[in-house]
C-alpha cells in the first residue's frame, strides 16, 4: 500500500458501514501503514462528499489506475481540508436522477428564476454536489410560455412525489 | 467540469470558463466525434413526468396539444435523440448556463411541424443527456 494508491473497499465490516462505507467504494491512500492505512473514500453519488477513515490493508484492493500528477498535486494543496473530514458519516443519497420532485421552500435564489414553492420538476443529473442537485422546474403555461428554469436546489427544500 | 466535452469549434465556450482557468481546446478527429456522439433522453421524463396523470407542469397539455400521448414515449425518446446528434454536430446549439454542474446547451427540436428548444448537459466523451424537454418554443 502506497501514499496516493487508489484502493477499492473488498469487504465490508459493521464499523465501516457506520461511517457509510459500502462494498465498491473507491478511495485514497493517505498514510499508509504496515497493517492499516487512513484512507480518503469519495462518494459515488455526491461530487463534494468524503470521508477519511482508517481501514485494513486487507480490506482493500489496489487499483491498477494511478492518479495523475495534477491530482496528487491538488490532494495535497487540499490535505488538510480532507483531513477533516476524519471518521465523518457519508451521509444517503436523498434523490436520484430523473426524481419527481416538489419544491417545499421559497428562497430568493430560486425566485430569481422564477421557480416557486409548490413548482414540480425532475432531478436533472446524477450527481449531487454538498447536497445540492440540479432539477428541470420549467413549466408550461396556457400560452405556451414557458416559466421557470433547471437550478440547482438543496435537498432539504424538495420532497419527492411518488408516480 | 469540462474536461473531455466535445464543441463545434465556432460554437465553443469563451475562455476563461473560471478563475484560474488553465483548460486548453484541443482538436479532434471528425470522425471521431461523429463515431462517439451520443444523446441520451430517458424515457422517465415521458412516462413518469411528461404524461403523468397528476399534470404536472403543464407539459402534458402541451404535448397532447400536438397529437402525442403516453403510448408515444418510445417514439418521442428516439426523435428527441436523433435530432439532438444531428444538431449537436452541426453545431446548431445556443450555450446556456456553465456551472459546478457542467455546460448545458438548448438544441431546437421538432415535432408535428412545432419547432422549440429542448435542454441537454454536455458530459466527457461525446455524450449529451436531456434535462429539459421542453424549453420554450423558437418563433
Amino acid at each position: 500500500m502506497k501514499k496516493f494508491d487508489i484502493v477499492k473497499l473488498k469487504h465490508i465490516t459493521k464499523e465501516y458501514a457506520m461511517y457509510g462505507l459500502y462494498e465498491g467504494i473507491h478511495g485514497v491512500v493517505l498514510e499508509p501503514d504496515s497493517k492499516e492505512s487512513k484512507v480518503i473514500f469519495i462518494s459515488d453519488y455526491d461530487l463534494e462528499e468524503s470521508t477519511y477513515i482508517t481501514v485494513y490493508n486487507n480490506h482493500l484492493e489496489v487499483e491498477k489506475e494511478k492518479l495523475p500528477q495534477s491530482i496528487i498535486e491538488e490532494i495535497q494543496k487540499n490535505l488538510k481540508r480532507l483531513q477533516c473530514q476524519d471518521n465523518k458519516k457519508l451521509q444517503d443519497r436523498e434523490f436520484f436522477e430523473n426524481d419527481v420532485v416538489e419544491l417545499i421552500k421559497d428562497d430568493e435564489k430560486y425566485k430569481t428564476h422564477g421557480v416557486t414553492k409548490g413548482m414540480i420538476g425532475i432531478v436533472a443529473y446524477p450527481y449531487s454536489i454538498n447536497h445540492e442537485y440540479l432539477v428541470d422546474f420549467s413549466t408550461v403555461l396556457e400560452d405556451e410560455s414557458v416559466v421557470g428554469d433547471c437550478i440547482s436546489v438543496h435537498a432539504s427544500d424538495i420532497k419527492k412525489i411518488e408516480k | 467540469m469540462l474536461s473531455g466535452c466535445y464543441f463545434v469549434k465556432r460554437n465553443i465556450p469563451k475562455q476563461p470558463l473560471h478563475p484560474n482557468c488553465h483548460c486548453k481546446v484541443k482538436n479532434i478527429n471528425t470522425g471521431k466525434a461523429k463515431q462517439k456522439i451520443k444523446a441520451m433522453c430517458d424515457i422517465s421524463k415521458f412516462t413518469d413526468y411528461i404524461f403523468s396523470q397528476k399534470q404536472l407542469n403543464g407539459k402534458k397539455t402541451l404535448f397532447e396539444s400536438w397529437g402525442y400521448t403516453i403510448h408515444d414515449s418510445q417514439y418521442l425518446v428516439t426523435e428527441y435523440e436523433s435530432q439532438a446528434v444531428q444538431q449537436y454536430l452541426s453545431g446548431n446549439y445556443v450555450l446556456k448556463n456553465l456551472d459546478k454542474y457542467g455546460q448545458r446547451i438548448a438544441i431546437p427540436t421538432t415535432l408535428n411541424g412545432h419547432t422549440f428548444y429542448s435542454g441537454w448537459m454536455i458530459y466527457p466523451e461525446g455524450l449529451i443527456k436531456n434535462t429539459t424537454t421542453f424549453g420554450g418554443k423558437i418563433k
